[in-house]
């Protein structure tokens, strides 16, 4: 089975069992702030509503074994609205990068298990690498594959490293008072059971309460942020990043961290002056634009559910930051 | 009523059955001579079809025959001034013993087609049923339902769930009349469904077309020419021609029609399946 030019979009179900959807993009390189833009557009033409091709794992993983894709050479997980689509322009700038953004297939994988009770947890690790290689089909000669994960895939870390364990990671957080700014401006579809369902974000359905969806919100991020400081403090290939070291941290620290050039930094820089999530906007600083409008009612959310994981979060990058510098200087 | 459908042997999502009715063609068609040229109105769904559709009610909002719009309360459907002089016609309809809103003569020329869609509104979930009784057809009519094709002969009484996808191409040389009834659920209408499951062999045939374009369609998969063809056309109908056009060059006779059902189809899993946001 020839798949050349064929990425897939997404995990279909049929007859109960999972079967991968796959859509032609040639050589169109993923380069939308999120790699659902680009399906949305593609999905206009259509060509592909009536030739979209469907497989079993056994012809996803046979195929990337004949045609291995671009390695996995970075993934970033973060606390969502503090910086990581940046970070993925800034990745897909380099020309022999591909960057999927918070793909729905890899993210399918990952929920396998709640439609699909009886799946192992080895047969999950082989659709992960499976997936994870057909999304880094090389359609230009590309050399590096990135991921930038959705928020809360974190919980999943320990799957991904299962799968890829010699890939690097970052976890990158922000001032919560900011990121929930954000998030109450225009809300993550997370914050709806029905697209995000609350066990993916370690919560429960009685969680989730309409009157009171800050509270969810900022418990769901609280989680993630811990899930984030335990697996930099347990495993091993992971970096803290704090959106206020952006984005001079990704030309020194992340530029080793990701196996990135001198070279590639022009490009970066580029990248770095666009509205991540608006291409052609200029990005600009709103942090303190966002603590300004913060009302009391969600400063004192933040106090209760956020702050104290972040202050271990900013503890915790402090220290490695030291323990980095002291064995630079030694 | 309704209710009865969830402890019943009939599934809510039926897709069609024979009816265990027969009535004499001869006398439904002798009916039809009893009807003027004039008495038949274009029907009102006019963004569906190409070539004449129409009809003429036997039962209708208020008994009047030119209303041939099959919307309404049961209590608003009279017979019409027609139903007394097609005797025939309409001891066909008295034989369902069901509460009846409209029934009509809905006719197709020759050399007409409905093109495909889905009636969302008509549903055994939604406790109306349609059934259809052919007055006079063609074996050149190709009435298309979820894919499948389905001949109905002269005579003979059909449920159909036409919330499906469905089409009709009248390729032949005459009109095709159908007898069409719109009812509403009761215990006999159930009865009546699972008789029909039980006592009747419905056919349904396999599309030579489908075939064809399932095949031509692995070819499109691996072959990266006729993609780069395909794959800019941005309008559906140039993009459907295009199809049938390259399915034609590489020795494979597709038809827009089947063309067109299988991009329904795939589109309609495509949001079904849901994207998430």
């Amino acid at each position: 089975m020839n798949l050349r030019g064929w990425i897939p979009v997404r995990i279909a179900w049929r007859a109960s069992a999972p079967r991968v959807e796959w859509m032609l993009l040639g050589s169109e390189r993923l380069l939308d702030p999120f790699f659902r833009e680009t399906l949305q557009r593609q999905m206009m033409k259509p060509f592909h509503q009536l030739f979209r091709r469907e497989t079993g794992l056994e012809e996803m993983e046979a195929w990337t074994e004949a045609e291995p894709g671009a390695p996995l050479k970075g993934i970033v997980y973060h606390m969502s609205r503090c910086g990581s689509t940046l970070i993925g322009q800034q990745l897909g700038a380099i020309e022999r990068n591909i960057v999927a953004s918070e793909p729905a297939s890899i993210d399918d994988v990952l929920q396998l298990p709640l439609k699909h009770p009886g799946l192992g947890r080895a047969e999950q690790v082989r659709w992960l690498r499976a997936m994870v290689g057909a999304l880094g089909q090389r359609r230009n000669g590309e050399d590096a594959l990135y991921l930038k994960a959705d928020c809360w895939q974190v919980h999943d870390l320990d799957l991904m490293r299962e799968a890829f364990p010699e890939t690097p990671w970052i976890f990158l957080y922000r001032d919560p008072v900011e990121v929930m700014v954000s998030q109450m401006r225009s809300p993550a579809a997370w914050t709806v059971p029905s697209i995000v369902h609350p066990q993916r974000l370690r919560m429960e359905m009685s969680d989730w309460d309409p009157r009171e969806l800050d509270v969810y919100r900022a418990r769901a991020l609280a989680k993630i942020c811990a899930a984030g400081l335990r697996a930099v403090q347990q495993t091993e290939g992971g970096l803290l990043v704090n959106y206020n070291e952006l984005p001079e941290a990704m030309y020194d620290r992340m530029l080793m961290h990701f196996d990135l050039r001198e070279a590639d930094l022009a490009a970066m820089q580029k990248a770095a002056l666009q509205n991540a999530k608006a291409p052609g906007a200029r990005f600009t600083e709103d942090a303190s634009q966002k603590q300004a409008t913060a009302s009391e009612r969600l400063r004192a959310v933040v106090a209760e559910h956020l702050l104290p994981v972040y202050m271990q979060l900013e503890a915790e990058r402090a220290a490695r930051m030291e323990g980095a510098d002291t064995r630079v200087s030694a | 009523m309704r209710g009865g459908l969830e402890n019943n042997v009939v599934p809510t999502n039926l897709q069609w059955t024979r009816l265990p009715f027969f009535f004499d063609p001869a006398g439904l068609r002798a009916d039809l001579e009893c009807i003027e040229a004039s008495e038949w109105i274009a029907h009102f769904n006019q963004q569906d079809y190409e070539g004449e559709w129409s009809s003429v009610a036997l039962r209708a909002r208020g008994g009047r025959a030119n209303d041939i719009v099959p919307m309404g309360g049961v209590e608003e459907f009279e017979d019409t001034p027609l139903a007394s002089r097609c005797p025939h016609l309409k001891a066909a309809t008295d034989a369902f013993e069901l509460p009846k809103k409209s029934v009509r003569l809905l006719r197709l020329h020759a050399g007409s087609k409905v093109r495909e869609h889905r009636d969302r509104d008509l549903g055994l979930d939604r406790g109306e049923l349609r059934i259809h009784v052919p007055v006079a057809t063609n074996d050149e009519v190709e009435f298309v339902v979820a894919n499948r094709r389905l001949v109905l002969r002269e005579g003979e009484a059909w449920y159909i769930d036409f919330s499906q996808p469905h089409r009709i191409d009248n390729r032949g040389t005459s009109d095709r009349i159908h007898l069409v009834i719109d009812g509403v659920v009761n215990d006999w209408a159930l009865n009546l469904l699972e008789r029909g499951l039980s006592e009747m062999v419905t056919e349904t045939f396999q599309l030579a077309g489908v075939e064809s374009f399932r095949q031509f369609r692995e070819i499109v998969f691996e072959d990266a020419e006729l993609q780069g063809e395909l794959l800019p056309v941005a309008d559906r109908a140039q993009f459907v021609d295009a199809v049938v056009a390259a399915g034609a060059r590489r020795g494979y006779a597709l038809e827009a029609a089947v063309v067109e059902s299988e991009w329904n189809q795939r589109h309609r899993e495509w949001i079904e399946q849901g994207m998430r946001l």
